[in-house]
């Protein structure tokens, strides 16, 4: 069998640990205004 | 080392939470004498005629210059969704109701605005004490807040009582009928269908299965009935105020069904299989095309995220003794389809990168996914320690 094939491509991590930061921080917030409100 | 560390940072989780609990479960005093002068205007003076410490019950009269009673105010709880509200309630010397307001609760914001724009509080102005207000019949609940206006009838009830025993005609607090339907008997088709797929050796082979329960799940526990399981419906144990068994019965199916499966057949039948925020996120994937990937160590690590967001989430609610502040789960917005604007900012960010990243709140965030990944892997080391007891006891019998 062909190795490339059954190969896993995996993407720069970056591309998800900003996602991953970006909503933590929009959770944040919104607990944040839960404790204003 | 490496895993002396994790232990470390568990116990001292764990201790953080025990102290924040102890801190919340700490009596605050609530100023109750604050809430009178605005449910019955007009009185000069309060007088306590009634407390009641176990269901934390009150009933003021309201005086005015003379000493002559005025009306009357009742301070009293019911259970809502995230635990106890406290209703306060203004009367007139006949025991009509003339004012009502919400000064504690334990609810989301959405549930509670969707009762003050459907005007529920209203229906009750200018009813007599002697009248059923029976939610269902006189009084309507509103429309997806259904378990914050049970909440409240259960308050008024109390508060009923109070006062038509103080004007010498009780009217006792009815009975509560468990409610039991339509929607819970499609919560236990749903759990049992998930186990059949998962258990059935010739249904695990078929890929579909999976896609019929998200499909019911989006239909029944999303778009009907706007009830997904969240971190409330556990936080509110550790706060000591349960979901009204009769009226909430739904979600202690959906509790104890889910985590009792886990602990029958050690799998996660909820997550990826019922969750109707599980089936939106599949849609925008298959949307999206998807196919961004982290590599392994850092897919483990940021896995890992969801514990985080969970001890801080439960910390909060714990000093707080208030489930809702750390109620942020995007399906609340999508399925009431109400929300402040954070949590729209919340939802539309959650499902924009989940059309790119495969199940991404649930991978990376999901508090719910967290709480039943910690039952899983207490119900693994339980089983473990069990098969390392066992042989030992079975030599010792021999």
């Amino acid at each position: 069998m062909d190795k490339n094939k059954t190969k896993k491509v995996y993407s720069p991590n970056l591309m998800v640990i900003i996602p991953v930061v970006i909503i933590s921080a929009l959770v944040i917030a919104t607990v944040a205004l839960n404790i204003t409100a | 080392m490496k895993k002396h560390l994790s232990k470390i940072i568990i116990i001292l989780a764990l201790i953080s939470l025990v102290g924040a609990s102890l801190y919340g479960h700490t009596p605050k005093g609530a100023d109750v004498e604050s809430y009178l002068p605005e449910a019955l205007p007009g009185a000069s003076s309060y007088e306590l005629l009634v407390f009641e410490s176990a269901a934390n019950n009150y009933l003021y009269a309201g005086k005015d210059n003379t000493g002559g009673i005025l009306g009357y105010v009742t301070v009293t709880e019911g259970i809502g969704y995230g635990g106890a509200m406290t209703v306060v309630t203004g009367w007139t010397d006949d025991g009509t109701i003339k004012s009502m307001t919400l000064p504690l609760h334990r609810d989301d914001a959405p549930w509670i605005e969707k009762l003050y724009t459907q005007n529920f509080f209203e229906q009750y102005l200018d009813i007599k004490y002697d009248q059923p207000l029976v939610l269902g019949d006189d009084i309507d609940a509103a429309s997806g807040a259904t378990v914050s206006s049970n909440g409240i009838s259960m308050a008024v009830h109390q508060a009923r009582q109070l006062v038509s025993e103080h004007l010498g005609d009780p009217y006792p607090v009815p009975q509560e009928k468990i409610h039991f339907g339509l929607g819970e008997i499609l919560l236990i088709i749903g759990l049992l269908s998930v186990v059949l797929a998962r258990t059935v050796p010739a249904l695990k082979r078929f890929k579909w299965s999976r896609y019929i329960t998200l499909a019911f799940g989006l239909g029944v526990l999303g778009m009907w009935l706007s009830k997904s399981l969240s971190l409330t419906n556990f936080t509110t144990w550790f706060i000591s105020s349960p979901p009204h068994f009769a009226t909430q019965i739904f979600l202690y199916i959906m509790v104890f069904g889910v985590i009792g499966l886990i602990v029958i057949f050690g799998k996660n039948m909820y997550c990826y299989w019922l969750c109707p925020f599980s089936a939106v996120q599949e849609v925008t994937y298959k949307l999206g095309r998807g196919g961004i990937k982290p590599q392994p160590g850092c897919y483990k690590k940021l896995r890992r995220t969801r514990y985080v967001i969970l001890w801080a989430a439960l910390l909060l609610a714990l000093a707080m003794a208030n489930p809702s502040v750390a109620s942020f789960e995007p399906w609340g917005t999508l399925f009431s389809m109400a929300g402040t604007p954070i949590r729209w900012l919340l939802l539309f960010f959650a499902l924009a990168f989940s059309a790119f990243i495969y199940q991404f709140w649930c991978q990376y965030i999901c508090p719910v996914g967290a709480v039943l990944d910690i039952v899983l892997k207490v119900r693994r080391e339980i089983k473990k320690l069990w098969t390392r007891i066992k042989p030992r006891r079975s030599t010792a019998q021999i």
